[in-house]
């Protein structure tokens, strides 16, 4: 599992220096990790690097270093395609230009240190987010990460972090949160395309890459063109990928986004190193083995299929890794299994189609009319838009109508969706009004984004959503994870695209459906339903219950009054109905009760069953 | 075991005991439940069956059930079947769609759905007859293609599966296909919904969707 530490410090404080010799003796004393780079103020170490995958890559002279795997952008500047296994780097440009380079001629999954202005030292993330990347600061001096508990072992000797209760309420009410905040006190994030410059007791930081400046500039091509411009994309990134691992896993759902990817595998030379993994379960959306097999039948490519497992014993999920966020298990219980079929094909990458959704747009709403009043207005078009949005919405032209030309009212960014059910979470103050959202949880780019239209803003906020690296139950057995369609170049082109335009004819991903037509079944590329696991994850939660009821009634969310243990107990007993209703919350909730086990010293059944998580 | 009272609209659980004690009495009423008969129910009424014969839902000597049609289990949604390449919409499938639409609004208003299904049971059994007519699947698909392209400019909700897909029978009727309406149930949590499916193709939803339910009216 490729993981990277760097710490930063002023030299010129003695006991900063002290402390960053300390930390770095200690890093160096353990094998596994290697010294990347060796500066004054600035040393950064890396482990499991191998070539082709995640490499350490140093520039101008040992100036920087990148970290993590780039590739080169060529062809012309409309399409933007990248050519895999070019890999120039021009450090010297890179350095000019503070980093800037790397955004503008590459792309990639990478993290890279830089000098700074002012003795500072720079950290960059590229703008998919793939590789993540933290920082928080110990005896002044910045430590920069990319796994916590590596983090935990180096100054194992000072107290660990400490729960942010205000964040960690947020968490409850809005998910992880895109912006530079975490769940832990002190703990920060870097975000995608951001260039945060750490030096002696000042952190100042500015985008490389905004996605809302990028989804201003809105790209008009006929369809067709726009179709073939996004097939030659996605496939492009898509191999450059490939050309990483002898040997892929591929999560094939027989979803639309997951066969677009097999499609793209389907080449001379890839083909024949890619086996699908298809995992189902009861229920009626828990079995795509059909459309799966169609698919693999189509691209040729082999196919294993595994069945989920509902006897997954919850108790794991108090053992996970220590994260900077609690993380949801649900769509992990998966992961021991892959890495077992991984290890037995010799496959180093378990490539997915995750963010599909969000970069081809499928998002069962109107947004689109909205989207084209602000940009075109009221012009021959908007009725064909309006028509294709209120099915894509599945609601009467009229009100979709209506919609659009509310939306050219609003101010800042459209409230966060209420969910239909009382919801488990006790909310703070009137729970009748919006939920707001602190600034600090939301990516800097969306302060601005109040100037796109609803449709593509809610886009971009998707896509600056962090994505999971690594794994914390099953850890470094687990394959490494890529997501092709996140890649840079398609992020970019599809953030250029209208809303409208990805959806023509109204349905959700039309573009990309049309782009790919012609290589996989029909029965895929027109389905318009999603697989789920709703049957699976309430089988799990009842093999469960005794465990959830445990900590969810004695737990510490209960006890700050966070949630509602009334409306939990109730939903926890024997009665279905409330059950059915919040078991997606009723995991949640225990994923975050685990979490706050590994960092408290409060004395409930989660934490007395936690032990550390040993890599 | 869910009823749905036709007369008032309404859907009644009966769990348990009350299942076995109204086999004893009910002419019609289901054998003795069998393990795992799906789906199981959520009770909502007391533990006696008088209140089901207070209602009306079940009266002594016999009453006039709706004949029982069992369709085959959806295996195909039209949908994926894709865009049809010719999609023209004249001025009478404009009329048979807001005629449809309104008088499937009004019905929904002001009459019972056992009215209601039986109008549409004997319009399909003396256009269509009771066997399965084979039918042109291109017409098929171009009409249904059709109804759902124009449909937003006469449905006013999307939540309103009824509606929906009575406005749809109508639709095709007057266009001379003749599908059945269908009404079906989940519990776990409890759900109703409403599709339109000929033979074993869903013409008006996700296949995915309606297997969740299992159907309780068929008309």
């Amino acid at each position: 599992m490729f993981r990277y530490l760097a710490l930063i410090w002023d030299d010129a404080a003695e006991s900063h220096r002290d402390a960053a010799a300390r930390m770095s003796r200690r890093i160096r004393s353990t094998p596994r990790w290697r010294c990347a780079l060796d500066r004054i103020g600035l040393h950064v170490f890396a482990t499991d690097s191998r070539a082709g995958a995640n490499r350490v890559t140093l520039i101008e002279e040992n100036r920087g270093v990148v970290l993590g795997q780039i590739f080169s952008r060529s062809g012309d500047p409309v399409r933007q395609i990248a050519e895999p296994g070019t890999n120039d780097l021009d450090g010297r440009q890179v350095i000019l230009t503070a980093g800037d380079s790397l955004v503008a001629r590459h792309w990639g999954r990478w993290v890279a240190f830089l000098p700074g202005p002012g003795g500072t030292s720079s950290v960059l993330r590229d703008p998919s987010g793939s590789l993540p990347c933290y920082y928080l600061q110990r005896q002044g001096v910045w430590i920069v990460f990319s796994w916590l508990e590596d983090v935990l072992q180096v100054v194992h000797d000072l107290a660990p972090p400490k729960v942010d209760w205000s964040a960690l309420a947020a968490f409850l009410q809005h998910g992880e949160s895109s912006g530079s905040a975490t769940t832990l006190e002190g703990v920060s994030r870097v975000l995608p395309g951001e260039r945060v410059s750490l030096g002696p007791g000042q952190m100042r930081s500015d985008l490389i890459w905004d996605p809302v400046l990028m989804a201003s500039k809105a790209e008009y091509l006929d369809p067709d063109t726009t179709s073939e411009v996004l097939r030659d994309t996605v496939r492009a990134c898509a191999s450059a990928w490939a050309s990483c691992h002898d040997r892929i896993l591929l999560r094939l759902s027989g979803g639309i986004d997951s066969s677009i990817l097999a499609a793209c595998l389907a080449q001379d030379g890839i083909a024949d190193r890619v086996t699908c993994v298809n995992y189902h379960s009861r229920g009626a959306d828990g079995d795509e083995r059909s459309y799966a097999r169609a698919v693999a039948a189509r691209c040729r490519l082999q196919l294993v299929e595994r069945e989920r497992n509902g006897a997954f014993d919850l108790a794991r999920v108090l053992k996970m890794a220590r994260t900077p966020n609690p993380v949801l298990y649900v769509g992990r219980i998966a992961s021991q299994t892959d890495a077992e079929i991984a290890s037995s094909l010799k496959a180093s990458a378990l490539f997915t189609g995750a963010g599909g959704d969000t970069v081809f747009f499928e998002y069962g709403n109107s947004w689109p009319a909205a989207d084209y009043l602000r940009q075109r207005g009221f012009d021959r078009g908007f009725w064909r838009v309006s028509m294709d949005s209120a099915l894509l919405g599945g609601q009467s032209v009229w009100s979709t109508i209506a919609q659009a030309i509310k939306d050219q009212f609003r101010h800042g960014l459209p409230a966060p969706a209420v969910s239909g059910h009382p919801s488990l979470v006790r909310l703070p103050g009137d729970s009748s009004e919006p939920p707001r959202l602190d600034e600090r949880f939301v990516h800097r780019a969306l302060l601005s984004g109040h100037s796109l239209p609803v449709g593509k803003l809610t886009q971009v906020r998707h896509l600056v959503h962090p994505i999971g690296y690594y794994d914390p139950l099953v850890g470094d057995a687990a394959p490494e994870i890529v997501h092709p369609l996140l890649s840079q170049p398609v992020i970019e082109l599809c953030l250029r695209i209208p809303t409208y335009e990805l959806t023509r004819g109204g349905r959700g991903r039309a573009l990309a459906r049309r782009s790919f037509a012609h290589t996989l079944p029909a029965e895929v590329t027109n389905r318009r339903a999603k697989g789920g696991m709703e049957e699976f994850s309430t089988t799990v939660l009842m093999n469960n219950r005794a465990l959830a009821r445990s900590l969810l009634l004695d737990g510490q969310l209960g006890q700050r009054g966070l949630v509602d243990l009334g409306r939990v107990e109730r939903a926890l007993a024997d009665r279905p109905v409330g059950f059915h209703a919040h078991v997606g919350e009723i995991h949640r909730l225990v994923a975050i009760e685990a979490w706050l086990a590994r960092w408290t010293t409060h004395e409930t059944p989660a934490a007395r069953q936690a032990q550390a998580f040993d890599l | 075991m869910i009823l749905l009272d036709l007369i008032h609209g309404r859907y009644h659980g009966v769990a348990g005991p009350q299942v076995d004690a109204l086999a004893e009495f009910v002419h019609g009423w289901p054998a003795a439940p069998q393990a795992a008969v799906p789906p199981r129910v959520i009770s909502l009424q007391p533990q006696s069956a008088a209140p089901l014969i207070k209602r009306g839902l079940v009266v002594p000597g016999h009453g006039r059930p709706i004949a029982v049609e069992r369709l085959p289990e959806p295996a195909e949604a039209i949908e994926g079947w894709g865009e049809p390449s010719a999609q023209g919409f004249g001025a009478r499938s404009w009329l048979h769609l807001i005629a449809g639409a309104s008088w499937s609004a009004f019905q929904l208003r002001t009459c019972t759905l056992e009215r209601i299904a039986r109008t549409v049971a004997f319009r399909r059994l003396v256009h269509a007859g009771p066997g399965a007519e084979s039918v042109n699947p291109e017409r098929l698909q171009s009409t249904v293609s059709a109804y759902r392209r124009a449909r937003p400019i006469v449905m006013t909700s999307k939540d309103r599966c009824l509606l929906d897909s009575l406005a749809l029978i109508q639709f095709l009727a007057a266009e001379r296909l003749f599908a059945h309406w269908v009404i079906g149930v989940k519990t776990r949590p409890f759900g109703a919904h409403a599709w339109v499916q000929l033979g074993a193709l869903v013409l008006n939803d996700r296949l995915e969707r309606v297997r969740r339910f299992t159907p309780i009216l068929v008309a």
